[in-house]
C-alpha cells in the first residue's frame, strides 16, 4: 500500500537525518498520544469517586486528570519545534534527490515529452507538502498507539467492543477510493492549472511580458483567459473532492451504525444496573475518541498517500529511460569528430528531424551550420552536444569515444560546451551564472577572461556589485539584462571551457547588431587559429552570411540533410542553396 | 493612562480591520456557497454540546428511574438517544463536507483575487512596474496562488470552521455554567480566551519570523527551479550542474534553517511552558469545583454533562488544524494583496480623456522630447525631434543602449516624457486616452511573449479591445506567411501552442515570430493606424527575412510605421532613417542620402557590405 511505503520511507528519512531529533520527537508524541485514552479512564475515575461521595479522592483524581488534559494538549506542540525542524531537513533532501533524477538519469528526449513534464512537475509540487508528511507520518504512528490502548481499555470492559476498530477498515476502504477519485481528478485538471499560472505568470513574473500585456491593452482577455482556465480546474477539482466526500460519508456510515451499538451495549448494561455510571463515561469518552481516531488515522493516511504517490512519482521518473552510464573514456587527444549516418527522430514525431548526417569535421575547425528553420540545426547543435542519443548512426571523436548521453559526466560533456538557442536565464550572481560554465574551475579570474571572451567587458564594468550583482529580479531586486546582454551572459559561459574540443553555439549573437556579431566571430576564429596547440574545434549557427563566410567549413541543413559543405568559395561557385540565400542577404547591401 | 488605552483600542481596532478584510472578501465565492457553509458551521458547532447534553440526559434517566426491566428503560429515552446518536452522526457526515466547502470558497476567492492582481499590474503605470521592486512584490504574492499556499482567499473560507469552533465553546461555557455554577463557567471561557488569544499572539509573531525568511526562501525556491524546469533541463545536462547545485541548495537552505530554528523555539517553547502551567492550574480548579459541587449528591446529569463539557475550554487553547494557520496567514496575504493594489495603483496620474478615431496613418511627432526612468536619474532621451510622417515608414538605428525601446514605450503612450510633447495628428499624446491611442497601435515588441493558449488567441491578442473577427484573423494570418504553421497543427487554429497540453504543439522561434507578426497585421486589420516593430525578423532565417521584406512595402501600405531594427535589408527598405545617438536623432534622411552625406549611417552599412562585396558580388 502506497500510504505504509510512505510511512517507512518518512520514518526511515527522518531517523537518518537526525537521530537525537527523531527519538525526542517519538518520546514527546507517544506521551502526548497516551494520555487521551487515559483521561478517559480519568474520567470514569473522577465520576465514579465524585458519584460516590469521596470528594478528596475525586479531587485527587481530577488534578491527575488536569495534568493529562495538559499533556495531550501541548506535548505535540513542544514536538513540532522538533518534528518541523526534521521535515525541513526532509524536504531539502528530497529536492536534491529530485535534482539528481530529473538531469542526471533521464534522456534529453524523454525529459522533453509532455507527461515526464508533468510528472516531474507533480513531483515537484508533491514535495513542497514534505513537511507536512513529516508530521502525519508521526502522528499516524501516535495515532495508532492511541487505538490501540483505548482498543485494549473497550475490551476490557466488554469483549464485543473490539470489533470496533475492526467496522473502521470499512473507512479505510472508503478513504482508497476517495483518494483514488481525488487523484484521477487532480491529473485531468493539471494542464488547465498549468494555463491559468502561465497566463498569471505573464502579468505578475516579469516586466517585459507585463510591458507587452499592457501594450496591448490585454487586462481584458488574458483575466478571462485565466479566469476560465482556473475555473475549469476548480471544476475538475470539486467533482473529484465531492466523489471522494460521498464516498468516505458511505465508509462513516458502517462505522457509525457499529458506534450506535456500542452505546447501545453499556446503556443496556447501566440500565440493568451492571456498569456503573464511571464505566458509561469512559466508554463514551473512548468510543467518541475512536471515531475521532479511526478519521484522524484515515485522513493521515489519504495525506501519506498523497505523499507515496509523490515518491511513486520519483520512482517512476527515475525508471524513464535510465541512461546506462558507460565507463567512463579516458581522455584521448583532441582530433576531429565524424558523423556516420546520424539520424534523429523526435519520440512521438512521425519524421526524423535530422537524417543520414554522415560528415567529418577536422579538428581546429570554425564551422557554421546554415539552413532555414526548421532544417535541424538546433537538433542536430544538441546531438553534437552530446544531449540526445541519435536514433541510428553515431558520433565519435578520433579517438572513437562516442558522443551520447550515455558518455556520462566524465566523458564526453567535458569535452563539449554548448550554448542552446534558448539558453536558460540563470537568475544568480554573474560569478555563478556565467562560472557554473566549468564549476571545477569558476574563479573569478576565469569568469573575467570569458565574458571578455564573449564581449561583454563594458556589461562587466557596467555591473554595480561586480562579479556578485544578482542577475533577475527572482528573489531579490537584482539587475534585469536586456535579451542581447543575457546572450552575453550565456556566451560567456559557453566559453568557460577555455579546453573544449568542441564549442558549439547555436545563434549565440542574434541579438547584436551584424557588426557586433562580426566582431565577434572575428575574435573567435582568430583565437582559434592563433593558438597554437588548440585544436578545438569551433561550431556555430547562423543567419548573417557575412559571418558564416569567415568560417573554415560551412555545413548546408535542409530538411534534415546535410546537402552541401566546404568552404564560402567553394559553395558559391557551386551556385546552391547556400549561393541563393548568401545573395539574398547581400542584396541589402548593393 | 490615557495614551496607553488609546494605544490598545487601536490596536484592538487594527487588528478588527484586517479580521473584517478578510471576511470582507466571503460574498465574492457566491452568496449561496456562502449561506450554505455558514449553516454548515453553525450545525457544525453545536452539535457536540447537542450530543453531550442529550447522552447526560439518557443517562441520568436510566439511573434514576425505577427499575422496570433495561429494555423498557431504554425505549423510554428513545428520542434523546436518537437525538444523541444523530448528533454524532451528523457529525461525522458534515466534517468532510465543510472541509469540501472551504475548499471551494477558498478556490473561488483565489480565482477573483489572482484577476484582481492582474487586473492591477495591467493596468499600472508603466514607472512602476518597471520598478524591480515591483515585479519582486507581484511574483512574492502571486507564488501562493500558484502553488496552493496559504493565501487570502483560503483564509477567509477557513474563517467558517473557526466560526464553529467559537461556536463550540460558547455553547459549552453556558452548559457549564447551568450545570456546575456561572463563575467557574466564566473562569473556564475566559482562561480559554487567554490562552487563545496568547496562542494567536505567538502565531503572529511566528508569521512576521517566518516571512521575514522571504527572500531566503524565494532563492532556495529558485535553485529548485533551476534544478527541475525544463527552461534549464538543457545546461543541467551540458554542464553536469547537479552536483554543484545539490551543494549550493544545501548550503543555502541551512543557512536559512539554523536562524529560522532558532526564532521558532524563542517564540514557541519558553511562553508555552508558562501557558501549560497556567492551563494545569485552571484545569485543577475546574475539576476541583465539579467535585465540590456534585460530590455525593448522586446528580448524575450535572457531573456527566459537566465532565464533558469542562474538557472544551480546556482544550480550546490547542491548536486549530482547519483555521489557525489558513487564517494567520490569509491575514497576512490579504493585507499584501491590498498594499500590493494600493502601490500599483499609485498616485491617479492625470490620464487622458480626448478621445481619438483615426481613419488615415496619423502624422506623429516627437518635439524636444527628453526622458529619465524615475529614480535613476539616467537620461535616455535628451531633445529629441523626430517626425513620423503620414502613411510613410521610418527607421531607427543605433548601437545598443541607444534608447530605441525607451522611444517605443513613448510612443505607445507608456511613460510620458519628463519633457517635451509628443503629439498625433497635433494633438497632445498625454491628452488621448490611453485606451483609444491603444486600438490605434500594432506593435511587435522585440521580447514577444508566446502565449500557451490557442493559436487563435495568440493573434486575437492583437487587438483585444474589439470582438474576434475570424476573417481578419484569416487574413492576418496569411499576410504574416503563417498559414502554413496553421496547416501543419492538428488542431489548427484552435491547437494549444505548448507541446505541455493535450493535443498541443511547440512553435519554432522562426514560427513564433511569424505569429507575432499576424498578431500586428490582426490589430492593423481591426484598424490599427500606426505599426511599430522592434527587430520584427531577428528570428526569421534568411529566405523568410527575404520574403517579408519584400512585403514589407505591401505590408505597411497605408500606415505610419516605426521599424527598429539591426539590419541594413530592413533599415534601407524604411521611406526614412532617423540615428539615434546619446538620447537625440544625429542624421535623418533617406537610404542614398544618408550614404551620401557619408556620416555614421554610411560608415555602419559600408562596413557590413564590404563583408559581402569581396570576391563574390
Amino acid at each position: 500500500m502506497k500510504a505504509f511505503r510512505g510511512v517507512r520511507a518518512l520514518l526511515g528519512l527522518a531517523w537518518r537525518l537526525d537521530r537525537a531529533r527523531f527519538t525526542r520527537v517519538a518520546l514527546l508524541m507517544v506521551a502526548r498520544y497516551l494520555a487521551a485514552p487515559l483521561i478517559a479512564l480519568g474520567l470514569a475515575w473522577f465520576v465514579d469517586a465524585a458519584l460516590g461521595g469521596d470528594t478528596s479522592r475525586a479531587v485527587l483524581v481530577g488534578v491527575v486528570l488536569a495534568a493529562l488534559v495538559v499533556i495531550d494538549l501541548s506535548f505535540e506542540h513542544f514536538a513540532h519545534l522538533s518534528y518541523y525542524e526534521l521535515g525541513e531537513l526532509a524536504h531539502r533532501t528530497l529536492n536534491e534527490d529530485l535534482f539528481a533524477l530529473a538531469n542526471e538519469r533521464a534522456s534529453l528526449e524523454r525529459r522533453e515529452q509532455a507527461d515526464y513534464a508533468d510528472k516531474l512537475q507533480l513531483a515537484r509540487e508533491g514535495l513542497e507538502s514534505t513537511l507536512f508528511a513529516v508530521e502525519s507520518v508521526l502522528q499516524f504512528c501516535g495515532l495508532l498507539i492511541q487505538i490501540t490502548i483505548t482498543t485494549y481499555l473497550l475490551a476490557a470492559q466488554d469483549l464485543v467492543l473490539i470489533l470496533l476498530p475492526v467496522l473502521a477498515f470499512a473507512l479505510v476502504a472508503a478513504s482508497q477510493f476517495a483518494h483514488r477519485a481525488r487523484q484521477r481528478a487532480e491529473e485531468s485538471g493539471a494542464q488547465y492549472t498549468r494555463q491559468a499560472n502561465h497566463l498569471l505568470e505573464l502579468a505578475t513574473f516579469s516586466s517585459s511580458t507585463l510591458l507587452e500585456l499592457q501594450m496591448l491593452g490585454l487586462q481584458d482577455a488574458i483575466i478571462a483567459r485565466q479566469r476560465e482556465a482556473w475555473d475549469r480546474a476548480t471544476a475538475i477539482r470539486w467533482r473529484g473532492q465531492l466523489t471522494a466526500a460521498l464516498i468516505q460519508c458511505g465508509g462513516q456510515l458502517v462505522f457509525i451504525s457499529g458506534y450506535a451499538g456500542a452505546i447501545l451495549l453499556i446503556l443496556w448494561e447501566v440500565a440493568s444496573g451492571r456498569a456503573t455510571v464511571g464505566v458509561f463515561v469512559l466508554v463514551l469518552a473512548l468510543t467518541v475518541q475512536m471515531g475521532g481516531q479511526v478519521v484522524a488515522v484515515v485522513d493521515l493516511l489519504t495525506e501519506l498517500q498523497r505523499f507515496g504517490v509523490t515518491l511513486d512519482r520519483m520512482d517512476w521518473l527515475r525508471q524513464q529511460g535510465a541512461a546506462n552510464c558507460a565507463p567512463a573514456q579516458p581522455s584521448a587527444p583532441a582530433g576531429g569528430i565524424r558523423l556516420e549516418g546520424v539520424t534523429f527522430q523526435y519520440p512521438g514525431r512521425d519524421t526524423p528531424a535530422v537524417r543520414d548526417i554522415t560528415v567529418d569535421i577536422p579538428a581546429g575547425a570554425v564551422v557554421a551550420l546554415v539552413g532555414e528553420n526548421g532544417a535541424g540545426k538546433s537538433t542536430l547543435v544538441k546531438l553534437l552536444c552530446g544531449m540526445y542519443t541519435p536514433t541510428a548512426g553515431r558520433i565519435v571523436y578520433s579517438d572513437g569515444t562516442e558522443v551520447t548521453p550515455a558518455s556520462g559526466n566524465e566523458g564526453i560533456r567535458d569535452r563539449v560546451s554548448c550554448m542552446f538557442q534558448d539558453f536558460a536565464r540563470l537568475q544568480l550572481s554573474v560569478l555563478d551564472s556565467v562560472g557554473v560554465g566549468d564549476v571545477r574551475d569558476q574563479g573569478p579570474h576565469q569568469v573575467s577572461a570569458a565574458l571578455a571572451a564573449a564581449g561583454a567587458t563594458d556589461l562587466e564594468e557596467s555591473l554595480p556589485n561586480g562579479l556578485s550583482t544578482v542577475l533577475g529580479t527572482r528573489y531579490v531586486p537584482g539587475l534585469e539584462l536586456s535579451g542581447g546582454q543575457w546572450q552575453k551572459i550565456a556566451l560567456a559561459r559557453a566559453l568557460m571551457r577555455s579546453r573544449a574540443e568542441l564549442v558549439a553555439l547555436d545563434e549565440p549573437a542574434a541579438a547584436l547588431d551584424a557588426a557586433g556579431e562580426h566582431a565577434l566571430f572575428e575574435r573567435f576564429t582568430e583565437t582559434a587559429r592563433q593558438t597554437t596547440g588548440r585544436e578545438g574545434i569551433t561550431l556555430f549557427v547562423s543567419h548573417r552570411f557575412s559571418t558564416v563566410r569567415m568560417a573554415d567549413y560551412i555545413l548546408v541543413l535542409e530538411g534534415g540533410r546535410i546537402t552541401q559543405a566546404g568552404r564560402h568559395e567553394d559553395l558559391m561557385r557551386t551556385g546552391s542553396v547556400y549561393a541563393d540565400l548568401y545573395r539574398l542577404q547581400a542584396r541589402a547591401y548593393t | 493612562m490615557g495614551a496607553a488605552l488609546a494605544k490598545v483600542t487601536g490596536r484592538a481596532r487594527d487588528r478588527w480591520r484586517t479580521w473584517t478584510r478578510l471576511a470582507a472578501l466571503l460574498p465574492q465565492a457566491g452568496s449561496p456557497l456562502v449561506a450554505l457553509s455558514a449553516l454548515v458551521a453553525v450545525i457544525c458547532g453545536l452539535l457536540p454540546i447537542t450530543f453531550i447534553v442529550s447522552m447526560g440526559y439518557v443517562l441520568n434517566e436510566l439511573t434514576s428511574s425505577p427499575a422496570t426491566g433495561a429494555a423498557e428503560a431504554l425505549r423510554s429515552v428513545a428520542t434523546a438517544l436518537g437525538l444523541a446518536l444523530g448528533a454524532f452522526a451528523l457529525q461525522q457526515f458534515l466534517a468532510p463536507l465543510q472541509a469540501l466547502l472551504s475548499d471551494l470558497i477558498g478556490r473561488r476567492l483565489d480565482g477573483a483575487g489572482i484577476a484582481g492582481v492582474m487586473s492591477s499590474a495591467i493596468r499600472a503605470p508603466l514607472a512602476t512596474t518597471e520598478q524591480q521592486d515591483t515585479i519582486t512584490r507581484l511574483t512574492t504574492t502571486t507564488v501562493n496562488f500558484l502553488y496552493a499556499g496559504l493565501t487570502a482567499g483560503r483564509g477567509a473560507a477557513a474563517l467558517l470552521p473557526m466560526a464553529s469552533r467559537y461556536l463550540d465553546l460558547v455553547a459549552a461555557v453556558v452548559v457549564i455554567g447551568v450545570t456546575i455554577s456561572w463563575p467557574v463557567a466564566l473562569l473556564l471561557g475566559l482562561a480559554a480566551m487567554v490562552v487563545r488569544f496568547a496562542r494567536r499572539g505567538s502565531l503572529g509573531r511566528f508569521s512576521q519570523l517566518w516571512s521575514g525568511f522571504r527572500g531566503e526562501r524565494q532563492k532556495i525556491f529558485y535553485l529548485q527551479s533551476i534544478g527541475i524546469d525544463d527552461d534549464s533541463a538543457k545546461e543541467m545536462r551540458a554542464l553536469h550542474l547537479a552536483p554543484w547545485l545539490t551543494d549550493r541548495h544545501t548550503r543555502d537552505s541551512q543557512a536559512y534553517l539554523d536562524p529560522l530554528w532558532q526564532g521558532r523555539r524563542k517564540i514557541y517553547f519558553g511562553p508555552f511552558i508558562g501557558y501549560s502551567i497556567f492551563g494545569w492550574v485552571v484545569a485543577v480548579l475546574a475539576f476541583a469545583a465539579i467535585a465540590w459541587q456534585t460530590s455525593g449528591r448522586a446528580e448524575v446529569l450535572g457531573l456527566a454533562v459537566a465532565v464533558q463539557a469542562v474538557l472544551v475550554p480546556l482544550r480550546f487553547g490547542a491548536h486549530f488544524p482547519d483555521s489557525d494557520t489558513e487564517t494567520q496567514y490569509g491575514l497576512q496575504a490579504a493585507n499584501d494583496l491590498a498594499d500590493l493594489h494600493r502601490d500599483l495603483t499609485g498616485p491617479a496620474g492625470q490620464a487622458g480623456r480626448k478621445r481619438l478615431t483615426l481613419t488615415a496613418p496619423p502624422t506623429i511627432r516627437f518635439e524636444d522630447v527628453s526622458f529619465a526612468y524615475p529614480g535613476s536619474g539616467r537620461t535616455v532621451l535628451s531633445g529629441l525631434d523626430l517626425t513620423l510622417r503620414s502613411g510613410t515608414s521610418t527607421a531607427v538605428v543605433g548601437i545598443n543602449g541607444a534608447g530605441k525601446t525607451t522611444l517605443v514605450k513613448q510612443l505607445c503612450g507608456l511613460y510620458p516624457p519628463s519633457a517635451g510633447r509628443i503629439t498625433v495628428e497635433g494633438l497632445d499624446l498625454k491628452e488621448i486616452a490611453r485606451d483609444d491611442w491603444r486600438r490605434h497601435v500594432a506593435v511587435i515588441l522585440q521580447d514577444f511573449v508566446q502565449y500557451e493558449t490557442t493559436l487563435r488567441d495568440n493573434v486575437f491578442f492583437g487587438a483585444p479591445g474589439y470582438p474576434l473577427d475570424e476573417d481578419a484573423l484569416a487574413d492576418a494570418i496569411d499576410r504574416a506567411a503563417a498559414r502554413g504553421i496553421v496547416d501543419d497543427l492538428p488542431n489548427g487554429l484552435d491547437t494549444i501552442l505548448s507541446p505541455a497540453y493535450e493535443g498541443g504543439v511547440g512553435l519554432s522561434g522562426g514560427q513564433w515570430q511569424r505569429l507575432a507578426l499576424a498578431r500586428a497585421l490582426y490589430a492593423v486589420n481591426m484598424g490599427a493606424r500606426l505599426l511599430v516593430l522592434d527587430e520584427p525578423t531577428a528570428q526569421l532565417d534568411v529566405r523568410s527575412e527575404a520574403a517579408f521584406f519584400d512585403r514589407f512595402l505591401h505590408l505597411t501600405e497605408g500606415l505610419t510605421t516605426l521599424v527598429i531594427s539591426h539590419r541594413f535589408s530592413t533599415v534601407r527598405r524604411a521611406g526614412s532613417i532617423a540615428v539615434l545617438s546619446g538620447g537625440r536623432v544625429t542624421e535623418y534622411g533617406g537610404h542614398d542620402e544618408l550614404i551620401d552625406s557619408g556620416g555614421t549611417y554610411a560608415e555602419m552599412f559600408r562596413l557590413q557590405a564590404d563583408r559581402f562585396t569581396g570576391e563574390d558580388a
